[in-house]
Formats: structure tokens, C-alpha cells, sequence
């Protein structure tokens, strides 16, 4: 936003930084991409979804969507029982 | 249930008796959820089912597609665990299933130890068959005490998706660079000879 309208207000100087205080909007990023699925052999992928105790993070950290916040909570556990990903840990990330 | 009052609407339009094209018409009307329908067993056994309903029904008859994650232990080695394999293949290929895709993993870490081993043999197998299939495979592994862990997941038709473009290397972690991206890195190369 800023960057495009520099060059047609560049006239006016702001003291802070007009983003400040303003939050960018979340969005499901399954919704936004169109993916369908969530592959429970993929741990790399999963991990983006975990904080570093392996715990699964919340909607209103990660923006999912409540329909693509349980397939990634199922691919999550399923990954789990397969040793793929940790029930307990450290410093996973 | 839905098989069973399907059953007697049928018998019931037989004692009536109606002719095919009658069947299939009552048959279209009242199942309108056309997903649903008997297992391909029963209407085997119901001999008075006619040929049109049976095509009617065909892409229902397929099979269930499945993914099942093996985990033996690091006892095996490599060639052991594939020879085991190679059974358990023969198990569900035996039944009349149909082995999709066969993925060896190999020796890999594992995020907690199981048993005391701290590492598995992976192997993943994508296929199709029945419902009856699973419980005999799962029956086996349960049995096989070299079996760590195993996982069966049903897959619907959006995981099949997903995983015939992963085949295919457009998504997942084996994704292949596309054409515009290989053919940079080439001039990069090139520039760089």
C-alpha cells in the first residue's frame, strides 16, 4: 500500500509509520491456494502448523479455516502415530 | 440398512412384476443420493437384479482406494524388510486388490523411540481393493511382531488427486522444478561453463 502511493502522495510525510496500529487481515491459506488435501507423509509441511513443544497451533495463530484446521489437526495426529512427527519434544523447529 | 430397503423395494416391484426399464426408473427416482448403493456381493446373490441396473451402478462397484504405512523395525535389514514386503504384497494382491503405487522409504529416524529402536524401515503402499482386504492385512501385521506401527487411510478423491500429481512430481516433496525453472537453471549453467 505504501509503495503505491508514494509516488502519488509523496508530498505528504507521516511522523509514524501508517501501518502501525493497523492489523493485517488473516485468511486460510488452504482457501486462498485451492489446496484440497493435506498429506499426513509430508513433515516438513506439517511442521509450519506445529510451535516448537510439537503442539498443533491454534486457528487464531495459524488464520486456517475451521474445515482445514481439522484435516491438518488428523494429518497431524496420523503423522504422530507413524513416528513421523513428535507427540513430545524440544526445539523442534 | 439403506441395501436392505433397497433389496425390498426391488422385491416388492418384482412381485408387481414390472419390467426392467420400470425397476430402473422407480430405482433412479427414489435413490437420488446415487452414491450410495449395495455392496457388488449382494447384488451377486440377488440374481433378479437386471443388466441395465448393473451398469447403472458400475462406477459405484469400484474399488476403495487405500494407503497403508508400514514400519518395520531396524532389526531387518533392508533386503529382509523387502522380502516381507514382498509378502504382505502378495496377501493383499492374493485377495484381488491392486497395488497402485509401492514407495520404499528405507532406514529413517524416528521422532520418538517405539520399542527401544530408534529407527524404522518405512515403506508405504498406495492401493485398491475392499473393506475386507484391510482387516486381513491389518490382521497380518498385527501378528508380525517386526512390524513397529502401521497406519491404513482411506483415501478420498482429493488425497487421489493429490497424490497421482505427487506421482507425477507437480506438488509435495518431491516436487520437480517446472519447465521455466529447469530451463534457467540450464542457461545459468550454461553461462557459467
Amino acid at each position: 500500500m505504501a509503495g503505491r502511493n508514494s509516488k502519488a502522495r509523496s508530498d505528504i510525510k507521516f511522523l509514524t509509520s501508517p501501518k502501525i496500529g493497523r492489523r493485517e487481515k488473516k485468511f486460510c491459506r488452504f482457501r486462498k491456494h485451492g489446496i484440497k488435501y493435506i498429506d499426513f507423509l509430508d513433515e516438513t509441511y506439517l511442521i509450519a502448523f506445529l510451535n516448537e513443544q510439537g503442539k498443533i497451533l491454534p486457528r487464531r495463530l495459524t488464520g486456517n479455516s475451521l474445515k482445514y484446521q481439522r484435516r491438518v489437526a488428523q494429518a497431524v495426529k496420523r503423522a504422530r502415530h507413524i513416528a513421523i512427527l513428535p507427540y513430545v519434544t524440544d526445539l523442534l523447529k | 440398512m439403506r441395501v436392505i430397503r433397497f433389496q425390498y423395494r426391488i422385491r416388492a416391484l418384482k412381485a408387481a412384476s414390472l419390467d426392467s426399464k420400470q425397476l430402473l426408473k422407480a430405482k433412479n427416482s427414489k435413490n437420488s443420493r446415487k452414491n450410495r448403493s449395495p455392496k457388488p456381493s449382494t447384488i451377486q446373490e440377488n440374481g433378479y437384479f437386471c443388466a441395465s441396473i448393473f451398469d447403472n451402478l458400475k462406477p459405484y462397484l469400484m474399488k476403495k482406494s487405500f494407503k497403508t504405512v508400514f514400519v518395520f523395525t531396524s532389526v531387518y535389514k533392508e533386503d529382509e524388510a523387502k522380502q516381507a514386503v514382498k509378502e504382505y504384497l502378495k496377501l493383499v494382491t492374493d485377495r484381488g486388490a491392486e497395488i497402485v503405487e509401492e514407495e520404499f522409504w528405507g532406514i529413517k529416524t524416528m521422532a520418538y523411540p517405539i520399542k527401544k529402536k530408534t529407527t524404522g524401515i518405512y515403506f508405504v503402499l498406495e492401493w485398491q481393493g475392499e473393506g475386507e482386504d484391510v482387516d486381513a492385512l491389518e490382521l497380518a501385521l498385527n501378528r508380525d511382531t517386526n512390524v513397529l506401527r502401521f497406519l491404513t487411510v482411506r483415501l478420498d478423491k482429493y488425497s487421489l488427486e493429490y497424490y497421482d500429481k505427487r506421482r507425477r512430481g507437480l506438488v509435495g516433496r518431491n516436487k520437480k522444478k517446472t519447465n521455466s525453472e529447469t530451463k534457467a537453471a540450464e542457461t545459468a549453467e550454461n553461462t557459467a561453463g
